[in-house]
């Protein structure tokens, strides 16, 4: 069991690392970057092998022992792949961008210690919730779960038991989560609750990773390790982890995008490849919940009013065609579950113009969305606190100056508006019979963006070197070493 | 006492009178001649009665003072330079005991048209009552010196060091003397030696030309230089960017793991509290008494310490007034995140100890686990509970009996369990023992009994 169960996630984080690497990347330090490439191969990797599954699923049938072989198939040929990639790269030492994002000092090292500190204790908290309950929460076992087994236990017959499942149990939901569980299964030869439970694990603390890393990368160290503190301490995203719900791989997925997205900010010459990149986590969203296919539109439509107005439509254009190419083949296959397998969505039914008129014209359904609103926000900020913290940071750091990874924030920000814009749509003209519990359900909402608003916020301000805190870092005052000098004497010593 | 100066000595002090005393006798032993030379002697803003030490002075050789109030030994130097009229200027500091042929090698070392600047050794004399800090330092000069001293050493700016140099007026004036931004302990030299390496002076060393050095200072003293020369390594490597000052400032991530996190958990604490430095030397000071066996260890290690406060002091931007505020809210931040992670992680762990066998939905599955064998891979079957919803009193009736059923298609997966089901099979799930004859709308016929409730039974179409 175990060895099947290792080989599936070392074969998926393989696929995300050898995706990565099939690109052909111009810029050394984006390679350089390992924090920021293994937080993204475990997410895309978990992601893409469960495409990979599905298309099995697909075209050959039931869940067997053929799989991993054929997976393996996968692997030889990606890496195939980013070996020829390997071989024609042409990679520049460095990175042609400012050098205060290119160049992050180490991080201070009491806010590495209480970085070590949260994650040690986040992760603590994670197995042992998860070990008191490993069936997950409420709409774990009901729907993600159960879509897991419907695959894995329906054998031949997994395309009847899945969209025979009771409309309680969405079986309209994409299959990323249930699919990566039971391709594990399908390893493991048995359904236990370790799959789950790791799957929701790694994108836990990968997004934990991926919002350090891409901070890092984008303002400095320091920035990175207060963002991923800010989401370790955020109590209410660490436990809906542990309830193996899709909303923190979702939340992931969104991230990924947006971080992506900002990313050409600093390694312009891999501008197309991160777009495309951004494609495909964009996709990846779509096929793990219904709400991707509201964050396409509303990142297209962000990064369009931003970057066209900033760069023109010449840009525009040629960044929308890379996004399209990474996105194309997941979109394709989410598309394809939608059309043949999945039934129609509850929220969709019943949703006529004049029904969508009369419930937009309702106001007490503003009153009921504003107030679960309210009451998400305070349950995703611990009860407010973090959300006055960060307030109150803001006020004392204040925004920052013009610098790479602005354009990355504006975009995150308008795309994140959208789609808070997209959701409160939603539930305004949701059925009455669903809008009690779609607001009940907001805090989730707010959850999957609360990982790519934290993003953008620390991307807005001002690192705590640029505010002059911290000052020039003391590592930093001895970085300009050139130079061979002899007869080298410690200072202490010297007269 | 006229004639041809050729060599003019300055010395800087500051509060050391009676240095500066043993310094002028022992320059009146000089095997130079005592009309060649003359001596500068730049008071530093001293009210220690230096100046009227040297006023009651009876020299030899023709002495001056100057007197400035207290910016540094940069700016007294390069007072003495601007009044000093020999060829050659030798910069002693006010703790060195010249030998008799120091001067004369100096002097020596300078033929005319050579563009040198030329340092002596400055031995430290230790016997058993030295107080261990100044055997320290002595270890720490010899092994300077012997280093100087090997054959084929070439010199770098590093080496060099103002306590006993010299070289010639004109160089001094051609690169711009001392830099008086220089107002803290030390780095004046070596930013000095860079500037004449560039100009294409060549640096050297004279064994001939002996200065003892009369180490007075306290543990506490020479942490006070270590700090400010942290200060002034900084803004060496600021006014020099190409370059560095010295290893230990590039070095700050070198070392052993152990005492670098000690050494930052001290430079945050030194960050919060201003006093801990002067803490830190109380300390030292009451172990240097004991004299452990591990004291020059200790030594080394609060040095480098004291190095980097000073050095975290340069790089400190001048406060402002939103910095407080900052400072605060990113600590609020940072302690409100560690700890309510750490409160999280406490929680859980208590509540899994409290936890007792399987959770509720396992044990529910586990009932269900002997149908589930028996039924086939693929179908659908009907319901039948004896807990549907009664209304009354009882608000969660209808839920948890909604979630029992939730629980059995779960469990039962891939067989659909639908309540309104009308085939002829269905699954029994009763809470009595005797459920099968109370709620069912339909009288079911038992096909097997599972035991727990659980039941597989066949309905009559209706």
């Amino acid at each position: 069991m175990m060895p099947g169960f290792l080989a599936s996630l070392v074969a998926a984080v393989l696929i995300g690392l050898l995706s990565l690497g099939c690109l052909r990347w111009s810029q050394a330090e984006v390679l350089r970057s390992r924090v920021l490439l293994v937080s993204l191969a475990v997410g895309m990797g978990l992601g893409l092998s469960s495409a990979v599954f599905f298309l099995w699923l697909c075209l050959v049938g039931a869940p067997s022992s053929g799989f991993p072989l054929s997976e393996l198939g996968v692997l030889i040929l990606l890496g195939s792949v980013a070996l020829h990639a390997r071989r024609q790269r042409r990679l520049r030492p460095r990175p042609s961008v400012t050098e205060d994002a290119a160049v992050s000092p180490p991080n201070h090292p009491l806010l590495s210690l209480a970085l070590w500190l949260s994650t040690g204790c986040a992760m603590m908290a994670f197995l042992a919730h998860s070990a008191a309950g490993p069936q997950g929460g409420w709409d774990a076992w009901m729907t993600w779960n159960m879509h897991a087994r419907a695959i894995y236990r329906g054998g031949d017959h997994w395309r009847a038991v899945l969209t025979g499942l009771p409309a309680w149990s969405h079986p309209d939901y994409p299959l990323l989560v249930p699919a990566s569980v039971a391709r594990i299964w399908t390893y493991m030869g048995e359904a236990t609750q370790l799959a789950p439970v790791t799957v929701a694990l790694l994108f836990t603390f990968a997004t934990v990773a991926l919002l350090y890393a891409s901070v890092s990368r984008l303002r400095s160290r320091t920035q990175g390790a207060l963002a991923a503190l800010v989401l370790l301490g955020t109590k209410f995203f660490i436990l809906q982890g542990t309830s193996q719900f899709a909303d923190v791989p979702f939340g992931f997925f969104m991230l990924a995008t947006f971080a992506l997205l900002a990313l050409p900010g600093v390694w312009p010459d891999d501008r197309p490849r991160l777009l495309a990149l951004a494609g495909v986590t964009a996709g990846l969203a779509a096929w793990t919940k219904n709400e991707g296919l509201l964050l396409l539109p509303a990142v297209l439509l962000g990064y369009g009013l931003v970057v066209v107005r900033a760069r023109g439509w010449p840009t525009g254009l040629s960044d929308a065609r890379a996004f399209a190419i990474g996105l194309a083949p997941v979109l394709a296959l989410v598309v394809c579950f939608k059309i043949w397998l999945a039934p129609p969505n509850d929220l969709m039914s019943d949703q006529g113009f004049r029904q969508t008129a009369d419930r937009l014209l309702e106001g007490s359904r503003y009153l009921q969305v504003a107030g679960g609103l309210t009451r998400g926000f305070l349950e995703v900020s611990v009860q407010g606190i973090l959300g006055l913290l960060l307030g109150g940071y803001f006020f004392c750091a204040r925004p920052a100056a013009e610098g790479p990874s602005r354009l990355g924030a504006r975009i995150a920000i308008t795309a994140l508006s959208l789609v808070l814009a997209g959701y409160v749509t939603v539930l305004l003209t949701a059925p009455a019979p669903l809008l009690a519990t779609n607001i009940r359900s907001i805090n989730r909402l707010l959850l999957q963006l609360w990982p790519s608003a934290l993003l953008a916020y620390f991307l807005r301000i001002r690192t705590v070197e640029e505010a002059g805190l911290l000052g020039p870092r003391l590592s930093e005052a001895g970085s300009a070493v050139r130079g061979s000098d002899r007869g080298l004497l410690p200072l202490s010593e010297a007269s | 006492m006229t004639g041809h100066i050729r060599v003019s000595v300055v010395i800087p002090t500051y509060q050391r009178c009676a240095s500066v005393q043993r310094a002028l006798e022992a320059l009146g032993h000089q095997t130079m001649t005592a009309t060649e030379y003359e001596v500068i002697v730049a008071i530093d803003g001293s009210d220690d009665g230096t100046t009227e030490m040297i006023e009651r002075f009876q020299a030899p050789y023709r002495l001056s003072a100057m007197w400035q109030p207290n910016r540094g030994r940069a700016a007294a130097r390069n007072a003495g330079i601007r009044v000093a009229c020999g060829e050659v200027i030798v910069f002693l500091d006010d703790d060195m005991e010249p030998a008799p042929g120091c001067l004369l090698a100096h002097a020596d070392a300078h033929p005319p048209g050579s563009r040198r600047a030329v340092i002596g050794p400055v031995p430290i004399p230790v016997d058993v009552s030295s107080p261990p800090i100044v055997h320290y330092r002595s270890e720490g000069i010899e092994s300077h010196l012997s280093r100087l001293a090997e054959p084929g050493h070439r010199l770098g700016f590093r080496d060099m060091y103002s306590g006993n140099l010299s070289l010639r007026r004109d160089l001094l004036h051609e690169v711009g003397g001392f830099d008086e931004t220089f107002t803290l302990y030390g780095h004046e030299d070596y930013e000095l030696a860079l500037r004449l390496v560039k100009a294409g002076v060549e640096l050297g060393y004279s064994p001939q030309a002996t200065a003892l050095q009369y180490y007075e200072k306290d543990f506490a003293a020479f942490a006070r230089d270590c700090l400010a020369r942290g200060h002034t390594a900084v803004l060496f490597a600021r006014k020099h960017p190409d370059t560095t000052s010295s290893p230990q400032l590039a070095g700050y991530h070198t070392g052993s793991p152990g005492w670098r996190l000690v050494r930052s958990g001290m430079l945050g604490l030194s960050t919060w509290l201003p006093r801990f430095p002067e803490w830190v030397i109380a300390a030292m000071t009451r172990l240097e008494q004991r004299r452990p066996r591990r004291l020059p260890g200790l030594y080394r290690r609060s040095l480098d310490y004291f190095f980097w406060v000073g050095a975290q002091s340069a790089l400190r931007a001048p406060s402002r007034p939103g910095l407080q505020r900052l400072r605060f809210g990113l600590s609020l931040m940072v302690l409100f995140v560690v700890g309510y992670s750490l409160r999280l992680a406490a929680r859980e762990v208590r509540e899994l100890q409290h936890a007792s066998g399987p959770d509720e939905i396992s044990r529910y599955e586990a009932r269900f686990q002997g149908l589930r064998q028996a039924l086939p891979p693929y179908g659908r079957v009907g319901y039948v509970t004896d807990a549907a919803p009664q209304g009354g009193d009882d608000v969660e009736a209808p839920r948890l009996a909604f979630k029992r059923y939730l629980l059995t298609q779960y469990a039962l997966v891939p067989t659909i369990v639908l309540p309104e089901y009308p085939g002829p099979l269905a699954v029994g799930n009763f809470q009595s023992p005797n459920g099968l004859n109370s709620g069912a709308r339909r009288q079911p016929t038992l096909v097997r009994d599972f035991g727990g409730g659980v039941m597989l039974l066949r309905t009559a179409a209706e």
